[in-house]
């Protein structure tokens, strides 16, 4: 080790768990951070200071003003550009005596195996559950350790999978909730910090991989609630012999049947728009027109509450979705019994139909959907109207 | 009131008697699962001694109708330790069960 990276990796090195040895583990070694989000925005800055040898961000988002207020790597006159390239920057002002490979691209089943070859760690820090299962598949079939991260709302998880004989993340999560994959309008937030903090746990997890040292979260995946501030830590059960990845008679042997998995389970790379009955259909000018028009009517809006309150359109009342079948009466008031024309508005357009659709089979002689929703009235009607 | 039963080999019996009371188990609830249970927490009676993890699923969703669409399939951990995905087991009174599906935000 030279003088400078004694001096500069002086407290790892004073460390008796990492020592001049696990030191030198981080400086061989080359870690595969994918995604450069709110996660990545914790990991990254953690490895590159602690000096691991070749950090390879891949990520083909371009950085938008929403993800500032949980990813810290980027500053505001960087929205726009390319997150790999931005983090890949921040990595070289940190420390300039790594190396550091920014890839703009998204990591699919095709070139999953390629992005790996080499790496000696990869560290999930995505956000959707196809790419989870892909990377899982390419670190089993690759035989790479995988530090695995997730934060929604004000929850966390983290783990470290296929390693040292512990299980894989199929092992524990063998199919996609139905329930995850049907997710329509109703997207979730999350609090800025709790990406933070799994951030920093998968980088510690990381070092200790990489490093050698300590005893990484292996066989127990740890989740986070920062609502109340508790870590809550369950065993898993040891590789499972009948995993389709890592069991002893795998389904999946390759990439492909990864891909295979993936379709399967409706795991697509676009929002999944499910396949809708078709409703009658107002679009956003038509709507513009009625109310320019000052012809009376009720707008729906069957956005969630919590949606509701960042921002509606005048006169639009709130009725979710979830609740709208058993609120038959206030619709039926609203439209002074049914002679109101009823129009209906979400987010995207997508539950709107399907309240149209509910409406229409209680016998709403009148209602529409309103279509592309607040997204697209954003676009075409009122380019001033605040989405989020 | 007491009664008999008379067997085929005419040897009377007394109908079979709960050995043991309902038992309360713990059921904690993260992520999407807490969302659709609407709560954190509950606790639930299960009838008998010799409760499953399957009867578990099956009398969740009559208490918390909310998980319905996950209550078969999502995988649950007993005592802090992860069942495999089909896995049954016998409850006991005390027994912490907790929905922990998978987190895929980032």
């Amino acid at each position: 080790m030279t003088a400078a990276e004694i001096a500069r990796y002086s407290r790892h090195l004073l460390v008796p768990a990492i020592g001049v040895e696990g030191q030198r583990n981080l400086l061989d070694k080359t870690c595969l951070v994918i995604g450069a989000g709110g996660l990545a925005s914790a990991v990254l800055p953690y490895l590159a200071g602690a000096g691991v040898g070749h950090i390879k961000i891949i990520d083909f988002d371009k950085i938008e003003t929403s993800n500032l207020h949980r990813q810290v790597l980027y500053r505001e006159g960087q929205a726009g550009q390319s997150k790999a390239k931005c983090a890949a920057a921040t990595v070289r002002d940190i420390n300039s005596s790594i190396r550091c490979t920014a890839i703009e691209e998204a990591l699919t089943h095709d070139n999953a195996m390629d992005t790996l070859a080499g790496v000696d760690l990869v560290v999930d820090a995505s956000d959707n559950p196809r790419t989870r299962y892909l990377v899982n598949d390419a670190c089993v079939l690759s035989g790479t350790p995988l530090v695995s991260g997730s934060a929604l709302g004000m929850e966390g998880q983290v783990s470290v999978f296929h390693h040292r004989g512990g299980p894989c993340y199929r092992c524990v999560f063998p199919a996609p909730l139905a329930a995850e994959a049907g997710r329509r309008c109703s997207d979730n937030g999350v609090l800025g910090t709790v990406p933070g903090v799994i951030g920093c746990l998968q980088a510690t997890e990381a070092l200790k991989v990489l490093g050698e040292f300590g005893s990484p979260l292996v066989g127990r995946l740890c989740t986070y609630d920062g609502q109340d501030g508790s870590f809550y830590t369950v065993r898993l059960r040891p590789r499972s012999k009948t995993c389709a990845a890592c069991g002893d008679n795998p389904t999946v042997l390759s990439m492909e049947g990864s891909k295979a998995f993936a379709a399967k389970h409706g795991l697509t790379v676009a929002r999944v728009v499910p396949e809708m009955e078709r409703v009658p259909t107002a679009t956003c000018q038509e709507y513009a027109d009625v109310v320019a028009g000052g012809r009376r009517h009720v707008l729906l809006d069957v956005r969630v509450g919590v949606q509701f309150a960042v921002c509606a359109l005048d006169d639009a009342v709130n009725l979710p979705l979830s609740q709208l079948e058993a609120s038959m009466e206030k619709v039926e008031t609203l439209s002074e019994s049914r002679s109101l024309p009823v129009y209906c508005i979400c987010r995207r357009g997508v539950d709107s139909k399907a309240a149209v659709s509910i409406l229409a089979k209680k016998g709403f002689p009148n209602v529409m959907d309103v279509s592309g929703g607040l997204t697209e009235w954003a676009r075409t009607v009122d380019r001033e109207f605040p989405m989020y | 009131m007491l009664f008999h039963v008379e067997l085929k080999s005419g040897v009377p019996c007394l109908p079979r008697v709960k050995s043991s009371p309902a038992q309360q188990v713990k059921v904690l609830f993260f992520a999407s699962c807490r969302e659709m249970a609407g709560t954190k927490e509950t606790s639930l009676e299960l009838p008998g001694d010799s409760s499953s993890i399957a009867q578990l699923r099956e009398h969740i969703v009559e208490k918390l109708p909310g998980l319905q669409p996950v209550a078969a399939t999502v995988t649950l951990a007993l005592n802090q330790e992860y069942l495999d995905p089909e896995q049954d087991a016998t409850l006991k009174e005390g027994d912490e069960v907790a929905f922990i599906p998978p987190i895929s935000g980032g």
